[in-house]
């Protein structure tokens, strides 16, 4: 099967100039796109979309390497998320990235969190090392860039080891590991044949050549500037990192010569244009060129007499290589990267020294033995192709998605619990035998008294293995918090001898709905892990935080500073552990157990992290998650339902399930289905219900440019309480929607023990109450929540939202039966919105 | 390691460039906005809130609002308001940069606006709510049996 390679062309695409950067980019695309080991996909960032358009592989190739066509028409009118893009497949950035807008240290955890492999090419670390020859603005952009690499690459590719040593050398001051790299020298062999006659080339009717020829016509300019005399070539961005200057001082202290300056115009290059302009020597014997194609290159380095590289620094040097391959003698200057790069080859000099470059030049021309014995040494240079180097980089793409990970076995036969309430596991365990049929052992750890019940009232066939608290806990002493406390008991659990490499984990309430393969949990070759948030989304319950919200938020940062990707695993539904990747966690991460961590979210995305090969992020399967629709904004719809979290009041009297059965029989899977069928039913209606209110908010940014939310605040001049509010607001009838409220700090600050409360109220046109909600007290220190907002059950179209917010003081505590006393609000700010209701 | 990764490479990098002896004319505050903000949208409140003098928030806010420090003219011309109390000048910054024309091009998504007010419709003192709101004590002074009725008319339920 061929291995999917996304390839980002964002810079490439924007840009009409090629540097080696781009000369990198085209090369490698050309030659992947015709590679059958790989199916490539090109993008292209769209800002405006906030996605990758997809670029055509036949049209891209058919201009850049045919010159057939333009650069518009090679984009398709297909485009990916960022999100969307493929589990287990390589993310391979070439460009010079760091300047696109889409920042890599916003689209790698993204990409990490699929699963995703990322291969770089490192051009140079030139902006951290040598700062002052980039744009102070290239710089900053370049921080982000490559503190990214560092921390998400799987693989990095360098042109020469010099780079890599530097790289390496970062690596290490940072504290952080070098990834997986390789060194490939860049290709030298451009196949271009230059035309100095353009009436020799095909025309059309008009006479005018084909536009697939127009490329091969050596520029004017060029072959004007090449027949003044025999000349010194210097290529490469005009920019002060190379040094250009020198080769003018030189030419001011008796360099005997011509010179061609080839390049684009870079940054900082006012004074220098100024230089060469003015220099009395400007077009008789100094040449500036500044916009010449790929056969003028060719050409001019065909007929140079020198290239001359006085640059500071290089990431590898192409102008060194591509002058070797056409027998033209360089001098360099020297610096360990041209020295690893033109070895024998080159000649080296000191590059502050504009004398030396004019004495060398001289002992060339007065000793044509000397310069002839360069020439002919350089016969025997055997440049490094395109095709070297792309074999060379296909080698590190196959190599980051290798697997590298424990290999998960083909079997998972025995499920774990940890319980404290026996009853429970015995009436979900009836469910587990007869869809799980892949389990044949349980392994129970609970407290010691449990373990004599549950073995006289257990009367299914699995082998029951029991771990009472006390052997698990070995003297240590159990967290007071239940997050801490369920995290503490997990990562103790992984110290179990008796536990197989791969089990399932399940809990005493997660009954599985039908019956179902092994291929739930491994699927070729993958732990199928089941998430049914991100954390980074996760808001909690608004005004009161639980112990798993506080362990959410806190499992959040943890996995944020460490780079990891931040699904929210705790699905409530068994999951499967590959305990040796576990307690690899447990060794990266020492004295982790100690925490109140999501044990689900860390370890999964651990193991992603580190093993995206082993693991593939599912949605969630499992029903009753939560239990109360309106609890969240659901993430997503789960597109199955294979377990219930069983809560026994959904079985009440008026509750969802009313009349069905809570125990296990023999054809219970019908029943299932119709309960799957509820309560799916009741999730796409909160979606529906949402849906209106999503859509309106998009349109309201599209309108007002900003997104609607409910701000709280102290307004600057007044110094009273204020409320920001959308000028208008749309609901579907008679539902719940969540809505953003925001407070701002100065709030609390300036009421600090007073109480904010907050209420709405529906109106009609006729502005008659038609829905009034309670005041709804806000904890202090709440700066953003999502309000359950309940829209009125009556056919109106129209009306207004009366928005309320008043401080108060505490309420003193009342005895039952007394009435409390009355508490006017102290302040009270109301903001009236125009509603529509659909 | 983590977050502050990028905070050493800025440590390392500034070190370079001091030993080149030339330095950065931008703060460390803007080089690490650059590894820190969503380049789709931008929070205002978060924005006005985060720890920063007068100048480092001036480049903060361009980068967060328009992709791109503050460039030497506007640097120039924005110098005069350095000395402004922190709030009133990151007000002015804020709506000063949301309202511009490069901010409109941009297609940032704006959240939490409350530095630019908006004309609220509902707002407007129209004819029909100036009567309602005279009309209103006289509603509520009205017996249940009647105010009933009334609000059936009006399409009320409560």
């Amino acid at each position: 099967m061929k291995k999917r390679i996304y390839i980002d062309l964002s810079m490439i695409m924007q840009v009409n100039y090629m540097t080696g950067v781009q000369r990198v980019v085209q090369e490698v695309t050309l030659r992947l796109l015709k590679n059958q080991d790989f199916s490539v996909i090109l993008l292209c960032y769209n800002s405006e979309n906030e996605n990758f358009k997809i670029v055509d592989n036949d049209r891209f190739y058919d201009f850049f390497a045919n010159h057939i066509g333009t650069k518009g028409q090679c984009y398709t009118q297909k485009s990916i998320g960022f999100h969307e893009l493929k589990t287990g497949t390589v993310f391979l950035d070439l460009d010079n990235t760091w300047n696109c807008r889409l920042t890599r240290s916003y689209l790698y955890p993204i990409l990490k969190k699929t699963g995703i492999q990322i291969v770089n090419f490192v051009h140079d670390i030139l902006p951290v090392t040598n700062p002052q020859y980039s744009h102070e603005n290239t710089v900053m952009h370049f921080i982000g860039y490559i503190g990214a690499v560092i921390k998400y690459s799987d693989h990095v590719c360098f042109s020469a080891k010099a780079d890599a040593d530097s790289f390496g050398e970062l690596c290490s001051r940072l504290d952080m590991p070098m990834p997986e790299y390789s060194v490939m020298p860049l290709g030298c062999d451009l196949k271009i044949t230059e035309c100095t006659d353009p009436e020799t080339l095909p025309t059309d009717e008009n006479g005018d050549i084909l536009p697939e020829y127009r490329h091969l016509i050596v520029q004017q300019e060029v072959i004007d500037a090449v027949n003044a005399g025999q000349y010194l070539l210097m290529i490469g961005t005009v920019e002060p990192r190379k040094n250009n200057k020198l080769v003018i001082d030189a030419l001011d202290a008796g360099l005997d010569i011509n010179v061609i300056i080839v390049g684009k115009m870079g940054w900082n290059t006012g004074e220098l244009k100024k230089r060469i302009v003015n220099h009395p020597l400007y077009n008789t014997k100094l040449f500036m060129l500044n916009k010449v194609n790929d056969a003028g290159i060719n050409y001019l380095y065909k007929h140079a007499y020198l290239l001359a590289f006085p640059t500071f620094n290089e990431g590898f040097g192409l102008p060194l290589v591509e002058a070797f391959r056409h027998g033209t003698p360089v001098i360099a200057s020297d610096i360990p990267v041209l020295r690893e790069v033109g070895g024998e080859y080159a000649d080296y000099f000191d590059n502050t020294d504009c004398k030396a470059l004019v004495k060398y030049v001289d002992k060339c021309r007065k000793n044509p033995d000397y310069y002839n014995s360069k020439k002919t040494k350089l016969k025997s240079y055997k440049p490094a192709s395109w095709d070297d180097f792309v074999e060379k980089m296909s080698k590190a793409l196959i190599s980051a998605s290798r697997e590298k990970g424990q290999v998960p076995p083909t079997e998972i036969k025995q499920m774990v619990v940890l319980t404290a309430r026996h009853e429970d596991i015995m009436k979900s365990l009836p469910f587990i035998e007869a869809f799980m049929p892949f389990i044949k052992e349980l392994v129970v750890c609970c407290p010691e008294w449990n373990v004599e019940p549950f073995k006289e009232n257990y009367k299914g066939n699995l082998k029951l293995i029991f771990r009472t608290d006390d052997q698990l806990l070995n003297g240590r002493p159990l967290p007071d918090d239940h997050q801490a406390r369920n995290f503490f008991l997990r990562c103790m659990i992984m110290g179990l001898d008796v536990l197989d490499d791969v089990f399932i984990m399940t809990d005493d309430d997660y009954r599985p709905m039908q019956p179902m393969s092994q291929e739930v949990f491994l699927k070729n070759g993958r732990y199928q892990s089941y998430y049914f948030y991100d954390l980074k989304e996760w808001q909690g319950t608004y005004n009161n935080y639980s112990s798993f919200d506080l362990g959410a938020f806190k499992t959040r940062d943890f996995l944020d500073s460490q780079g990891y990707p931040t699904y929210q695993y705790s699905s409530h539904q068994p999951q499967v552990i590959d305990k040796r990747i576990f307690r690899e966690m447990l060794e990266t991460h020492k004295g982790i157990e100690n925490n109140p961590y999501d044990e689900w979210s860390t370890y999964f995305n651990f193991g992603l992290y580190h093993h995206p090969d082993l693991f593939k992020p599912c949605p969630n399967v499992s029903m009753c998650w939560p239990g109360k629709l309106t609890s969240w904004n659901l993430y997503h719809i789960p597109g199955i339902f294979l377990f219930e979290n069983y809560y026994a009041e959904m079985y009440d009297e008026g509750n969802i399930f009313e009349g069905f059965s809570q125990e296990y029989y023999d054809g219970i899977e019908s029943e299932n289905q119709e309960k799957a069928f509820l309560f799916r039913k009741a999730i796409e209606q909160q979606f529906d219900e949402r849906k209106v209110f999503d859509s309106y908010s998009r349109f309201y940014f599209d309108r007002e440019g900003e997104y609607p939310a409910m701000i709280i605040h102290i307004d600057p001049k007044t110094q009273e309480l204020e409320l920001h509010a959308p000028e208008y607001i749309q609901f579907q009838h008679d539902c719940w929607t969540r809505v953003p409220v925001v407070i701002t700090e100065d709030v609390y600050k300036k009421y600090a023990g007073k109480v904010l409360k907050i209420s709405y109220h529906f109106r009609n046109t006729l502005d008659v109450p038609v829905l009034n909600s309670p005041e709804i007290e806000i904890q202090t220190g709440d700066l953003k929540l999502m309000l359950p907002v309940r829209s009125p059950k009556t056919r109106i179209k129209q009306g207004s939202m009366l928005f309320q917010a008043k401080i108060k003081e505490p309420e003193p505590p009342v005895e039952e039966g007394e009435t409390p006393p009355p508490n006017p609000p102290v302040v009270v700010s109301a903001k009236r919105i125009s509603l529509i209701l659909t | 390691m983590g977050k502050n990764i990028y905070d050493k490479i800025f440590n390392i990098t500034e070190e370079n460039m001091r030993k080149s002896g030339e330095k950065f004319t931008h703060p460390k505050s803007a080089f690490l906005c650059y590894t820190e903000f969503d380049p789709h949208k931008v929070d205002l409140i978060e924005l006005f809130k985060i720890k920063a003098s007068n100048p480092e928030f001036l480049d903060i806010a361009y980068i967060n609002l328009l992709n791109r420090p503050v460039d030497p003219e506007a640097y120039q011309s924005w110098k005069k308001n350095f000395n402004m109390p922190e709030k009133q000048f990151r007000r002015l910054v804020i709506k000063r940069l949301v309202t511009s024309k490069e901010a409109n091009v941009c297609h940032k998504r704006i959240y939490n606006n409350i530095f630019v007010k908006n004309k609220s419709k509902s707002q407007k003192d129209t004819f029909r709510s100036r009567a309602m709101q005279k009309l209103m004590p006289v509603y509520k002074k009205l017996p249940e049996s009647i105010k009933a009725p009334i609000r059936k008319l009006a399409g009320g339920n409560q």
